[in-house]
């Protein structure tokens, strides 16, 4: 369980998200792909937790499944005291003004039908909250509060950039003054000078309006600006999460050392330290199916630990479980031997020697 | 300020000739809305064996910078207003189709951003590699199974025999780039153009991806053209780099120069908006508004509009002029300009 924020707005627990492979004559159940497989976390008022990993680690069904975007399997979700999952219909109405949603894909997320105006309004409109010229005030306010003149409000999606759609997405979520948002990969379709200017963005409307951000990412470099604690998935589960500074300096997880040697760092003199840059285990390099979770640690067989320490039992048969490391009750790692990896972001190196048979490409 | 820059001269000039010199080109896109000036009067050079980065973001014209050496722009409505591209000397722009083929996936090869949609899904894995090696080379087909199996081996694709008999969707991402690599190298190219190789795969796999091309131009001595939006990855693999905005190079220097001492406002404001994963920077300096439509660039200097220098003379286009030895850099101001980032 995660170390105690004092008075959490949102306090996921437990949290499964299974989705059945229907197959054969009756569409009996065959498998289970467990996107999200038991994962907790809470997150305080005005706080933003980043949740980062690869491609179908589970990062995106978290977000989506915390809000009853789709049914969890199993779980509880307690927002500001109350268990979602257990909300009837119209309750759960009411509590979702609380709790909001950037999408990634600023093409695809908003109505190209509908103008700026009707896509930012459509919240005030549909909880009664404004109508007519106040709703277009409220309405010019918001464009304003994200960078866009507010004449804009009658014009369509097309006729906007990428960026600018980001910035009238924002718009949208913040409209019912939410207190969390969940941020899903909102800078990933986004330009660089773009992505600087949304990442700004968000962090100058969470200390306007002491806003909850959950962000999830695959990006380390924009977790580490926007996130007071950042959780790493991988295969369905929380592998080690940590107050920012601490995961970025001090990454106890192999998994989370692989992710941030894996990033290129923009300075052209780290090119010297390439050879001790931590890599995966293997060559044919890539995430398992969440359908078949390997056995014991689910990193093991990609783990350069596992390979350095000539592959002990543990890691094979034993899911090593979330922990707290010794007199850091903040920074919780799964990790059989978490004192044995220890990894600072742009450092270029880990401290222990991968075998030679697990660097044969970076040579 | 300085005396008056010189104006620029091609870069390794005083080294043998240089395997790709690009010189003046302009590719231009007719639109209803008038000409799209894509790519609009740039000039570089590629030395053998070395990496230059065509660094820029959507719509700055790198990747029809790269697509213009294979002329792979479909005309009309694509247009060569100017320019030569001269492999070994030789101006692929004005040689025959016949001649351009065998440059094509010969002596200068191509990987693509997408390895999902680059690969054909209907043929098997040896298939496409060996219709590289069969057009190419044209080895009798007993010998061609072993040169796709050595093409495989070279790029780490595991237990290639079985390989070769499975279609792209059988791969995942990042064995299906590796499977790219390969077919762009089986035929030796002498320059590889890889246009934003890892964009489309995650940051494990790219960071195997960059070390294979690393080791294999460092064991052939290819040159490579590389097209990105990703200063980490110029970083990694450059010596040489070009900084493209609106059509147009605004800087270029050897890499350790132009991260050291970036002068370009532009280049200036891409490392100030890089959110980086080894400093905790807070809110980050963004550039203001966004990048013209190619219709439209603004006359004179086409970032003056974003830029927090502009000045009247900026009305003026700046030419791309040398201000260090080996630095050129298309600003008027860049001799006044002290870097406001701490880059590095």
């Amino acid at each position: 369980m995660p170390a105690p924020v004092p008075l959490p707005l949102l306090e996921v627990r437990n949290l499964h998200k299974h989705f059945p492979i229907r197959a054969g004559l009756f569409a009996r159940i065959r498998e289970q792909v467990r996107a999200v497989d038991g994962v907790s976390f809470s997150i305080g008022a005005g706080r933003t937790l980043g949740l980062v990993g690869e491609s179908g680690c589970g990062k995106t069904t978290v977000g989506r499944t915390l809000l009853r975007l789709v049914p969890a399997t199993s779980g509880q979700v307690v927002f500001e005291g109350r268990d979602l999952l257990a909300q009837s219909r119209h309750e759960l109405r009411l509590l979702r003004r609380r709790m909001q949603i950037i999408f990634q894909d600023p093409y695809g997320s908003l109505n190209p039908r509908m103008t700026i105006e009707q896509i930012v309004g459509e919240g005030l409109f549909v909880h009664g909250l404004a109508r007519g010229s106040r709703l277009r005030e409220e309405v010019a306010a918001l464009l304003t509060q994200v960078g866009l003149r507010p004449e804009v409000m009658h014009r369509y999606p097309h006729e906007f950039s990428g960026g600018q759609r980001q910035r009238i997405g924002v718009a949208r979520a913040i409209a019912l003054r939410p207190a969390f948002i969940v941020c899903d990969e909102p800078t990933s379709a986004l330009d660089v000078s773009i992505r600087a200017q949304i990442i700004n963005l968000l962090l100058d409307l969470q200390q306007a309006r002491g806003l909850s951000y959950l962000m999830i990412s695959h990006d380390l470099g924009v977790v580490r600006q926007i996130s007071d604690e950042v959780a790493v998935m991988y295969l369905g589960k929380i592998v080690e999460q940590a107050p920012t500074e601490e995961l970025y300096n001090d990454a106890r997880h192999p998994y989370t050392a692989v992710l941030l040697a894996a990033i290129p760092i923009p300075n052209p003199r780290l090119r010297e330290n390439r050879r001790l840059r931590v890599r995966t285990a293997v060559d044919d390099d890539s995430v398992p199916s969440p359908v078949n979770i390997p056995p014991g640690c689910p990193f093991h067989p990609r783990c350069p630990l596992y390979v350095a320490k000539g592959r002990p039992e543990p890691c094979r048969t034993t899911p090593p479980a979330l922990a707290p490391l010794p007199g850091q009750p903040d920074h919780l790692v799964s990790c059989h031997f978490p004192n044995e990896e220890r990894y600072t972001a742009g450092q270029g190196q880990a401290t222990f020697e991968p075998e030679p048979a697990a660097r044969q490409n970076t040579a | 300020m300085q005396t008056a820059p010189r104006i620029e001269s091609p870069p390794h000039a005083a080294n043998a000739t240089p395997l790709l010199e690009v010189a003046d080109l302009r590719t231009w896109f007719q639109t209803d809305a008038g000409p799209a000036k894509a790519v609009d009067g740039i000039s570089f050079a590629i030395g053998r064996g070395k990496t230059l980065a065509i660094v820029g973001e959507s719509g700055c014209g790198k990747t029809v910078t790269a697509l213009s050496i294979l002329q792979l722009i479909p005309q009309p409505p694509g247009e060569f207003v100017s320019g030569e591209i001269r492999l070994e000397g030789r101006n692929l722009l004005a040689v025959s189709p016949a001649e351009l083929r065998k440059v094509r996936g010969g002596s200068v090869a191509m990987i693509f951003q997408e390895p999902g949609t680059s690969l054909n899904p209907v043929f098997t894995i040896g298939d496409q590699i060996g219709e590289a090696i069969r057009l190419h080379r044209g080895l009798p087909p007993a010998e061609v199974r072993g040169e796709i199996v050595r093409s495989l081996n070279a790029v780490h694709v595991s237990d290639p025999e079985r390989r070769l008999a499975q279609y792209p969707h059988e791969l995942s991402g990042g064995m299906k780039q590796r499977v790219m690599i390969a077919t762009a190298l089986s035929c030796n190219p002498k320059l590889l153009i890889a246009d934003e190789p890892t964009t489309a795969v995650d940051v494990t796999i790219q960071a195997r991806i960059l070390d294979l091309l690393r080791q294999i131009q460092a064991e052939r001595g290819m040159s490579i053209l590389l097209i990105t939006h990703d200063l980490g990855v110029v970083a990694e693999l450059a010596d040489d780099v070009a900084v493209m905005y609106a059509g147009k190079i605004v800087e270029r220097a050897a890499v350790g120069e132009l991260f050291d001492h970036p002068r370009h406002p532009y280049t200036l404001g891409l490392f100030g908006s890089l959110p980086r994963v080894d400093q905790k920077q807070g809110r980050l300096k963004a550039i203001e508004g966004s990048v013209p439509a190619a219709t439209q660039f603004p006359a004179g200097c086409r970032f003056r509009e974003r830029c927090r220098w502009a000045a009247p003379e900026c009305a003026q286009e700046p030419p791309l002029a040398e201000l260090t030895p080996g630095h050129f850099v298309a600003c008027w101001k860049a001799g006044e300009i002290e870097p406001p980032v701490e880059v590095a």
